[in-house]
């Protein structure tokens, strides 16, 4: 029988018994617990790192920057002093340190020189191996092992551990990073781990160099080849310049000079200069269509003027063989989408080509509106009576400098450059160049643009995308952006902010010049629209303060004015331009608007080139004009002062001040922004010159007689355009 | 400048007028010069085996028959063997000369043509050949 | 085998019999019984514990790791009821073995050994699960599955057409239930 004091020893040796249990199941607990923390610690170390060597990658401005940052805090990580960088250079060979980290820098330098003195081949040493196994590696001890060139001066100095990984790209290792401590370790797997993201990490950092370097290079080539394009205008056409102008001169004045036996030489050499001028326009066009820095200026362009223009021009082409011009357009024909300019040229060139192929006969322009699974269209069939063409000679058409054949060329002239500009050109526009042909029937080419601009057809449209595009500072209110309305009538003013309110803008209004420009840096509104001919406020002096001001010199200032008369209008910027070599007769023609109505009318001629001044005081001499000369801006600027002339004739690229700058000197005083100025360049003017030189005016717009859908329409299409101007 | 006496009777072998015109010109102000010309290689063969001149001054670059070719049957054919030939081309290309020498051409020059470069050449080819018939 | 399971079989001793039943235990086993939680012990001397229990309680092992099942599951839905209150039938509780309390097992216990198992659910009425282990306690698969069914207000009909034990080299579990009529 149990007694009560046998049961309680054997209660308490179970008590006991369990105790035990007890507290070593705690401590045990405690073990995991520590090894939990310690493992959490160790791991949130290694996020810091990557982290850290995370920001220094992206922030870096330099890559070795990131690569210094990257070797100090490694060591500071690892609590190992020594830190090595060792570049690949394009040949695939290790260089020698560039970059190191020491924490005791007297001490360790002796292992830098060694290093820097080494070269390691792939598979040799520390950096060696890691290069040809694109791998991390360890070594225990430096010291031991037999694949170590350094082992020797690592015992002396007292480098034992070393591990290293490689900067990757991919698959590339164009780095290695290499590390040693003053005592062995064993291996740590999950260091070379993140050894190697932090690795990959530093790789990104020079594969974005690289790509920024590449960009940078294209971008480079890019602009020399834009300079040259346009250098290589000017260098061409101004000696051509004086060839054609003197030689023309020579033809025209023969009587007065007593020459008249020369007449034939100097007929021959303008034929030939005027061909040559011909011939470099077109390889200039077509260079700069291959280059992609053909700047076209897509707008709405009227049909009816283009046409008469053209056709006037062509005339006398088709008088030379005989040959009647007809035109089949429908009465309000409308307009088209497409860059002026080289709507004409390509009118032009077919025109002319029709004209060249066919003799005693008749050369029709049919204009039509065509509607083409589901796109608008504007048809410019140019037909002939003349030669025609075979299949074979169809094929070899657009082709550049293969005309018909060569017979063509010496039979015909041209530069057989002409149709392969056209098409290139048209389809640069949204449009095509097709053709279709009879032997000795004729031929009928076609040129078909887009009736309208693709894909927008109506106003709100076009200002959402407008607005869209914009990613400068937007306002708050209205989803396509504010836009400032600066106008001293209030009526004016509610008027255009209904419309821009209705269409989904918001609005602000300035009552003056001043308080509109600091509204306009406040607000940096996506558009502006300015009043210019206010009465007590000089709209001239906040347009090129606007304009002045690099925060507010991207914003498109709309010019809203109660002028009625387009070309007016154009005055305030440049009332025409003209392209050298000089066209005499457009010279005196645009000159000729301009005369004024008693008295001899007076041209001031702003050319440094003293050759072309005398010619144009020649040309213009001859048609009654009185011709002042200045060398340049600041002598213009001077001679205007003196006296104002009824017109002005300048040149662009002059020394000291150049065109733009006197254009933009001439609209910011009011004695002198009334007089018309055109403009003479040998350079082609890009879209950004048409807008300096039109003083940052985008358009001018008639208050009288608006229809409000047609100025939304205008107001948004005039920011789609400059947006995607200002964007390039 | 000229040699004297006789007038040298050059053939100028061009389809171009303008250079035709502009050389004849030239020609004609010197003296001492008579230029006939053809504008195309077969004209200028038959032309030369009828009527054999002092000289040929050939453009390369002609329609149907080219200078080459031009060149090569004039001296393949013992009447006009004799007659030097100095080729003309617009082509500014290394070895254009050595081509054209190859050929059979006596002298080469290159387009544009500077006159007294030119006439130094065919000087000095009509000596060559010596007083003529 | 984690500690947890070994705490889990202490706790279900004391609470139906008592603590000398697991001293008991543990000295006919010859385990040393301090078992912590998180820590990580040989499988053997689970088994061990379950051949001594099956001795002292003279019941076959099977039963002792069904009825071990049958008791702990209550323990565990104590300890984790948001498990449990996911869902309103064992079908459904048993569909998230792995993906959900499995998952949850692995980060407490990173290296945890527990079995994967693959669903038939083709039928609505019927749900056969697959299970193969080498520790082969499709025992405490049953236990589990039956005080789940319970802890749901189910009858439960459960099968094993194929058994690993049985020489089979799956174990399947052929599981129907039904809800109660209250």
């Amino acid at each position: 029988m149990a007694s009560v004091s046998d049961v309680t020893d054997i209660e308490l040796a179970r008590l006991k018994r369990r105790l035990d249990r007890e507290q070593k199941a705690r401590a045990e607990s405690e073990a995991i617990a520590e090894r939990a923390l310690r493992e959490l610690y160790k791991k949130q170390k290694e996020i810091e790192l990557l982290q850290i060597i995370a920001v220094a990658a992206n922030e870096a401005l330099t890559t070795d920057g990131a690569m210094q940052t990257a070797l100090r805090q490694v060591c500071a990580h690892t609590g190992w002093p020594v830190g090595f960088f060792h570049l690949k250079n394009s040949s695939g060979e290790l260089l020698p340190p560039t970059l190191w980290h020491l924490d005791k820098p007297d001490r360790f330098e002796t292992f830098r020189r060694v290093s820097e003195a080494l070269r390691f081949e792939p598979g040799i040493g520390l950096p060696g191996r890691v290069l040809a196994s694109r791998k991390p590696a360890w070594i225990a001890d430096v010291t031991k092992d037999p694949n170590f060139p350094r082992a020797k001066a690592a015992a002396d100095i007292g480098v034992r551990a070393g591990f290293g990984f490689p900067v990757s790209i991919g698959t590339e290792v164009v780095a290695v990073m290499e590390f040693f401590s003053e005592v062995p370790v064993e291996p740590d797997e999950s260091l070379l781990e993140v050894m190697a993201d932090v690795g990959k990490q530093l790789g990104r950092v020079i594969e974005r160099k690289r790509a920024e370097e590449s960009r940078d290079e294209a971008m480079e080539a890019s602009r020399t080849k834009s300079s040259f394009l346009a250098n290589m205008s000017h260098e061409l056409r101004t000696p051509l310049n004086a060839i054609i102008g003197l030689t023309e001169l020579l033809c025209e004045n023969a009587p007065r000079f007593g020459t008249e036996k020369a007449l034939e030489p100097l007929r021959r050499v303008l034929r030939a200069g005027r061909h040559l001028l011909g011939l470099i326009n077109d390889i200039l066009d077509l260079s700069k269509i291959e280059a992609g820095k053909m700047d076209l200026t897509l707008e709405t362009v009227t049909i009816q003027p283009v046409i008469e223009e053209v056709f006037g021009t062509v005339r006398p082409l088709a008088e030379q063989n005989k040959n009647e011009l007809a035109l089949d357009s429908p009465e309000g024909i409308g307009s088209v989408y497409a860059d002026n300019m080289r709507l004409r040229q390509v009118l032009l060139n077919l025109l002319s080509n029709a004209c060249k192929f066919t003799k005693d006969g008749t050369v029709r322009l049919g204009v039509t509106r065509v509607e083409e699974a589901g796109q608008h269209w504007v048809d410019f069939a140019v037909s002939d009576t003349g030669i025609g063409m075979t299949e074979e000679q169809l094929g070899r058409l657009f082709q550049e400098f293969a005309q018909a054949d060569a017979s063509t060329t010496r039979q015909f002239g041209g530069t057989g450059l002409g149709l392969a500009i056209s098409r290139r050109l048209c389809r640069l526009m949204g449009g095509d160049v097709t053709v279709t042909s009879e032997p000795g029937k004729g031929s009928t080419f076609t040129m078909r643009l887009p009736a309208q601009a693709a894909a927008l057809t109506s106003p709100i449209e076009i200002i959402a995308a407008a607005s869209a595009a914009e990613t400068g500072p937007a306002a708050s209110q209205g989803s396509h952006g504010t836009v400032l309305v600066i106008d001293d009538d209030a009526t004016a003013r509610e008027l255009i902010a209904a419309h821009l309110v209705a269409n989904g803008f918001a609005v602000e209004t300035a009552a003056n010049g001043v308080d509109g420009l600091k509204k306009a840096r406040e607000l940096k509104p996506v558009a502006i629209t300015l009043d210019i001919l206010m009465p007590d406020i000089d709209g001239w002096t906040v347009l090129p303060a606007l304009k002045g001001d690099p925060e507010l010199t991207d914003i498109p200032v709309v010019i809203v004015t109660i002028v009625d008369e387009q070309r007016r209008g154009i005055a305030l910027g440049a009332a025409g331009y003209l392209t050298k070599p000089i066209d005499r007769e457009r010279l005196v023609e645009i000159l000729s608007r301009h005369r004024s109505a008693d008295g001899p009318s007076e041209v001031l001629v702003v050319e440094d080139d003293e050759e072309h001044r005398q010619l144009v005081r020649a040309i213009l001499g001859a048609q009654g004009w009185v011709v002042r000369e200045a060398a340049n801006g600041r002598l213009a600027l001077d001679a205007l002062a003196a006296k104002l002339p009824d017109i002005l004739l300048l040149d662009l690229m002059m020394p000291e001040m150049d065109g733009f700058e006197l254009v933009a000197a001439l609209q910011a005083n009011p004695a002198w922004r009334d007089i018309p100025a055109v403009v003479v360049t040998a350079l082609d003017l890009t879209a950004e010159d048409h807008r300096r030189l039109n003083g940052g005016v985008e358009r001018v717009l008639s208050k009288n007689s608006f229809a409000p859908a047609e100025l939304m329409a205008r107001v948004g299409k005039l920011l789609l355009e400059v947006k995607g101007q200002a964007k390039r | 400048m000229s040699s004297g006496a006789s007038v040298h009777k050059l053939l100028y072998i061009e389809d171009n007028e303008d250079n035709l015109y502009m050389l004849t010109l030239w020609f004609d102000a010197l003296g001492g010069y008579e230029i006939v010309s053809a504008p195309d290689g077969a004209t200028g063969i038959a032309m030369a085996a009828a009527e054999p001149p002092d000289l040929i001054l050939m453009d390369l670059n002609l329609p149907e028959i080219d200078g080459w070719e031009a060149t090569r049957r004039l001296k393949a054919d013992p009447a006009t063997r004799d007659i030097p030939i100095i080729a003309l081309s617009a082509h500014a290309m290394a070895g254009d000369r050595e081509k054209a020498i190859a050929a059979g051409c006596d002298d080469f020059e290159t387009k544009p043509v500077e006159f007294d470069r030119l006439l130094a050449k065919i000087e000095h080819a009509l000596d060559a050949k010596g007083p003529g018939p | 085998m984690k500690g947890v399971v070994f705490n889990l079989l202490e706790a279900v001793i004391q609470r139906e019999y008592d603590d000398d039943t697991w001293e008991a235990l543990l000295e006919q086993a010859n385990v040393g019984g301090a078992y912590t939680s998180l820590g990580s012990y040989p499988d053997e001397e689970m088994m061990k514990l379950v051949a001594a229990a099956s001795s002292l309680l003279k019941t076959p092992p099977d039963d002792i790791v069904r009825w071990f099942g049958r008791n702990a599951l209550p323990l565990l839905a104590q300890k984790h009821p948001h498990f449990f209150d996911a869902h309103k039938s064992t079908r459904t509780f048993l569909l998230t073995l792995n993906d959900v309390i499995h998952m949850e097992v692995r980060k407490l216990y990173p290296g945890a050994d527990v079995p994967v198992f693959n669903y038939d659910t083709s039928s609505p009425e019927v749900l056969l699960m697959e299970y193969r282990s080498h520790r082969k306690l499709c025992a405490l698969a049953e236990g589990f599955i039956e005080a789940t069914a319970a802890h749901y207000g189910e009858e439960l009909a459960l099968e094993q057409p194929e058994c690993m034990k049985r020489g089979d080299d799956k174990c399947v579990l052929r599981i129907s239930v039904k809800k109660l009529k209250v």
